[in-house]
């Protein structure tokens, strides 16, 4: 038979000092991005050892020769900056789905990453045949709509989502996948944007009002989608950057809103790809141009939880503890590299 | 709006509706309405999908790593056997009159809601007006499929796993998952 035991008066007070300090602890702050000042002088990815270098593609199965173009410069900035996995962000493959469209549409393009060892890991578009593309094992979804991965290096963990699809229990397994989830980085990535300005897609707001809150309560600092043919980087929505990378093979050139308020950078002028590299609190990022330019460089700091307020006191007349002046680590620090970059908040 | 709400909201809305009924395997209170409507709907959709179910196992089993040819080919040997099954399907077969009134008024709801905008705006964000479903038929694959808003599954009977919604303009479609045929469909599913 369990019985209660009088709660002693210190454990009380430990109760109420630590239910304090649990109600004045604050959510992460924004993610930080430095960028470059100019074109001229796009951010460096330092391609450090040990490092997470990572391709981001979307929109890009169509077969056309613009796409093969985009796929050699992603082989020859492979040479240099080797990475080993590639995520998709959908629209995979145009037209029919069938084996003879992978092959065409995908095999051949990425004939030399493949055979380098890079591992592509999909999520699905509005364009993709969901059934061939969950089990087409180039494509690394193990016969899932959504699915999670840790990534090789770093303490990163990725989150495909289908996003056509959103039932409730897709919502709350990322949910729960994301508070359960330990990694520094928790990067969701998905075919539709919750922030784009695309003039013939935009922002899906259904969809942004239910992940967006999920989202920003579990840390996350970075979002990749694509669907409109553009590249797009936001200035951070409620703390977290969203990238659009939806020309890497279609292109809808001069969709993107030149008015916008919520684009930090974009390109609608040719296809474009996405590498990018996490080292420690950082994610570097290099979008490229079929023209090899880089359209958009810079630096993200991951959202950091932010020093938790010193509890209202029990005992004002006692000194402060050493505990409640911690800080955390400054999210605003400049990273290496910094002479030519510019801090956008 | 988190996905803790949403059950929460989804919870209130069955109770309030439809109160233990979407598996179909619980008796509903004489006094609901949509109830019988839903079950009803469970039992349909099952059947379905035990016939699917019974089809696909005569079918040689994917490989842990099947080849691209195999996939299609299971899709395509699924396709013919459920076509040869439902020979005789057509429209009303599973959304029945009382269903799709259901249907209808559940899509409505949410429509006219504080996220109508944002829904109808999502499922017409790709046009599809000009395709007209077919019972049997493969959805076309040139076509992209439309978004299904979490605002409209949230509100409509959870499906077995060899079914989903779609719509194409605005008809609401029941489509087979693994063969992409269309089962059944419901005409002006966004409009009352």
């Amino acid at each position: 038979m369990r019985t209660h035991r009088p709660t002693s008066l210190p454990v009380l007070i430990f109760a109420l000092v630590a239910g304090c300090a649990a109600v004045t602890a604050r959510p992460p702050g924004p993610a930080v991005v430095v960028e470059a000042q100019s074109a001229d002088a796009p951010v460096a990815l330092p391609n450090r050892e040990g490092s997470l270098k990572f391709l981001v593609i979307g929109d890009f199965g169509n077969g056309s020769r613009e796409q093969l173009q985009l796929a050699e410069l992603m082989e020859k900035h492979r040479q240099k900056f080797p990475f080993e996995v590639a995520i998709t962000v959908g629209d995979n493959i145009y037209g029919s789905n069938n084996p003879q469209s992978l092959k065409q549409r995908f095999e051949i393009p990425y004939k030399p990453l493949l055979d380098a060892g890079v591992k592509f890991y999909a999520s699905l578009g509005n364009h993709d045949d969901r059934e061939l593309q969950r089990f087409y094992s180039l494509f690394n979804m193990g016969g899932e709509f959504y699915y999670t991965w840790k990534a090789p290096h770093q303490d990163v963990r990725f989150f495909a989502l289908e996003s056509s699809y959103p039932t409730v229990q897709q919502i709350g397994w990322i949910e729960r996948e994301l508070q359960q989830s330990n990694e520094k980085w928790k990067i969701p990535y998905f075919h539709h944007p919750l922030y784009s300005s695309g003039e013939r897609h935009g922002s899906r707001n259904d969809l942004q009002k239910i992940l967006e809150p999920i989202f920003v309560k579990n840390n996350v600092s970075v979002v990749f989608t694509g669907h409109d043919h553009i590249y797009e980087r936001t200035k951070p929505q409620n703390g977290i950057v969203h990238f659009v990378v939806g020309s890497s093979g279609q292109l809808r050139r001069g969709n993107l809103d030149q008015r916008s308020a919520i684009t930090a950078k974009g390109y609608d002028g040719d296809r474009a790809f996405l590498l990018a590299e996490i080292s420690g609190d950082e994610l570097f990022f290099n979008a490229i141009a079929r023209t090899g330019q880089v359209v958009d460089s810079g630096v993200i700091v991951r959202r950091q939880p932010e020093a938790p307020q010193p509890a209202p006191s029990l005992f004002p007349w006692a000194p402060a503890s050493p505990a409640s002046v911690s800080r955390a680590p400054n999210p605003f620090r400049i990273p290496p590299a910094s002479s030519s970059q510019s801090a956008n908040r | 709006m988190t996905a803790r709400q949403l059950f929460t909201i989804s919870g209130l809305l069955l109770t309030t509706v439809s109160p233990g009924v979407l598996d179909g395997r619980q008796n509903p209170p004489a006094s609901n309405p949509d109830a019988k409507v839903i079950i009803e709907f469970n039992r349909r959709a099952n059947e379905y999908a035990d016939l699917h179910e019974k089809l696909e196992k005569t079918l040689p089993p994917l490989p842990e790593k099947p080849t691209s040819e195999q996939i299609s080919d299971h899709q395509r040997g699924l396709e013919r056997l459920l076509v040869r099954a439902r020979a005789d399907a057509k429209q009303g077969d599973i959304l029945s009159e009382p269903i799709r009134a259901y249907f209808r008024r559940q899509i409505a709801r949410v429509l006219e809601g504080p996220d109508g905008p944002a829904v109808r705006a999502s499922i017409l964000d790709e046009d599809t007006r000009a395709v007209r479903p077919r019972i049997n038929s493969r959805y076309p694959p040139n076509i992209p499929v439309s978004n299904m808003p979490p605002q409209i599954l949230l509100v409509l009977p959870r499906l077995p796993e060899q079914l989903e919604y779609r719509f194409i303009g605005e008809r609401l479609v029941l489509l087979d998952v693994h063969s992409n045929t269309v089962v059944d469909y419901l005409d002006r599913a966004l409009s009352r």
